[in-house]
């Protein structure tokens, strides 16, 4: 029957399905992140050699990395959230959209706080106009215009459905803003940064760096999910199976 | 009503309100003015950073202007029953951009080589910073609909906007002031304005629906 097909979908719109599932997921999330992040960085810090060229300053590679891998992907995974809300009106959908948003500025600001302590005993300036820097910084301003608008709004489906557009108008901007900003980087000061180019990494840093950006996808979704968790709490706190739990 | 009909009811409109269509472009006057008294007057140090001066301040004269796209049609009722009209809303706002772009993005397109000569701009560049100005204007204003319309129920909504539209305006900006500089410098004029044509026709046909929706959410949020 097509309407079992489906079920697994529909369940999602049941903030109190939600609740249960996730009690569950969590714990385990937990685990997987302090055991891939813990190895990852434990392995990264202390045990894989030193860099040629840059001494130790590297190692805030194994934070940065992973940091900048999931502020990207968390503009997507909130626009999507956003645009299977507007579609079949789920509610839990914007709230995990929601979520995600302060969640991904905080990671860009990390990216972007770890790329600056990189860079000053790399490059000798704490910032520098590159074409990845400046869109990471584009993309926080653009993860802080959705947190503004969202809770601009009294109406909290009026907020809702404000953000999804703005996200999803986001991501088409996206490709756009750092195809751009890559043009006006090779225009105005050609070829300053030559790290990207540099000879692919060894495999002994190669390895716990994917261990780090691993942990950081499971450490990324506990949170999103514990996140969701306290706001759909908060969404349904007088409604009776929120009094029951609590 | 046809969609030529309300294109020129909002023609009228902003013609008949002059301080709203010229406050702007006063203020993209002025803003220029500053750089000079803050900077340098030395045009040996105006002339290298004058037509991205122009670019950058046209864009904030956009933003600034935006607020006028909906806001008095949100007040009156009228864009409830705009809403619930035959003529798609999605018609409705492509041709609301295109008159909101005839009021200012053609002033400012024509205004930019005087501000430019007053910051002592080389003059070869006048007709491509022209030209730039009024292609990108067409695509900001359709991305700075999407923008307005999201936020025109709000009290405080021109603030919340301002942040919102900005970094959408980068690859204009970028493409824009580019060009300007490919034309000064002799490089080739061609790749920086076919790009910036491209994202501009991008802009307007993508943006309608956002903006359609936009409107649609306002409303309900009354």
């Amino acid at each position: 029957m097509a309407s079992n097909r489906w079920e697994w979908f529909h369940r999602w719109g049941s903030p109190k399905w939600y609740y249960q599932k996730s009690s569950v997921w969590t714990p385990w999330l937990a685990v997987l992140s302090v055991v891939l992040l813990g190895t990852g960085l434990v392995w990264g810090l202390a045990f894989a050699p030193e860099d040629v060229k840059q001494g130790n300053s590297y190692r805030i590679i194994f934070l940065h990395v992973p940091a900048a891998f999931l502020a990207l992907a968390g503009y997507y995974i909130m626009a999507i959230a956003g645009a299977i809300g507007l579609i079949w009106r789920m509610k839990l959908s914007f709230i995990a959209m929601r979520a995600a948003a302060p969640l991904g500025a905080l990671l860009t600001f990390i990216s972007l706080f770890t790329g600056a302590v990189w860079g000053k005993p790399t490059w000798g300036t704490y910032w520098v106009w590159d074409a990845r820097i400046t869109s990471m910084l584009i993309l926080f301003f653009l993860y802080l215009g959705v947190i503004v608008l969202t809770d601009a709004f009294v109406r909290k489906d009026s907020g809702d459905k404000a953000g999804a557009i703005l996200a999803l108008v986001g991501t088409v901007n996206i490709p756009i803003i750092y195809k751009s900003v890559d043009w006006w980087n090779s225009l105005h000061q050609p070829a300053t940064i030559k790290l990207t180019s540099a000879p692919s990494m060894d495999a002994s840093m190669w390895y716990p760096l994917l261990l780090c950006i691993l942990g950081m996808y499971a450490f990324y979704f506990f949170l999103l999910l514990r996140s969701i968790r306290t706001r759909v709490v908060e969404q349904d706190k007088s409604k009776a199976w929120v009094k029951e739990i609590l | 009503m046809t969609i030529w009909h309300y294109f020129l009811r909002d023609l009228k409109l902003y013609f008949r309100n002059a301080s709203e269509l010229t406050t702007p472009l006063i203020f993209f006057l002025i803003a220029i003015a500053m750089f000079p008294l803050g900077v340098s007057p030395e045009s040996a140090l105006l002339r290298p950073i004058s037509f991205g001066l122009v670019w950058v301040v046209a864009l904030f004269c956009m933003q600034f202007s935006l607020d006028t796209l909906y806001r008095d049609d949100f007040s009156s009722g009228a864009l409830e029953q705009l809403v619930q009209h035959e003529v798609p809303l999605a018609v409705i706002a492509i041709s609301r951009t295109l008159v909101y772009w005839v009021c200012f993005g053609v002033p400012i397109a024509i205004m930019a080589p005087v501000l430019g000569l007053m910051l002592a701009m080389e003059s070869s560049g006048f007709g491509v910073l022209s030209l730039t100005l009024l292609v990108g204007t067409m695509g900001m204003a359709s991305i700075g609909a999407i923008g307005s319309a999201l936020t025109v129920s709000l009290k405080k909504g021109s603030v919340v906007m301002t942040l919102i539209v900005l970094p959408m305006f980068v690859p204009f900006l970028i493409f824009g002031s580019g060009a300007v500089n490919a034309a000064i410098t002799g490089a080739n004029v061609s790749p920086p304005l076919t790009a910036l044509v491209g994202i501009t026709v991008l802009a307007l046909s993508i943006c309608p629906p956002a903006i359609a929706a936009s409107i649609k959410m306002s409303v309900e949020n009354g």
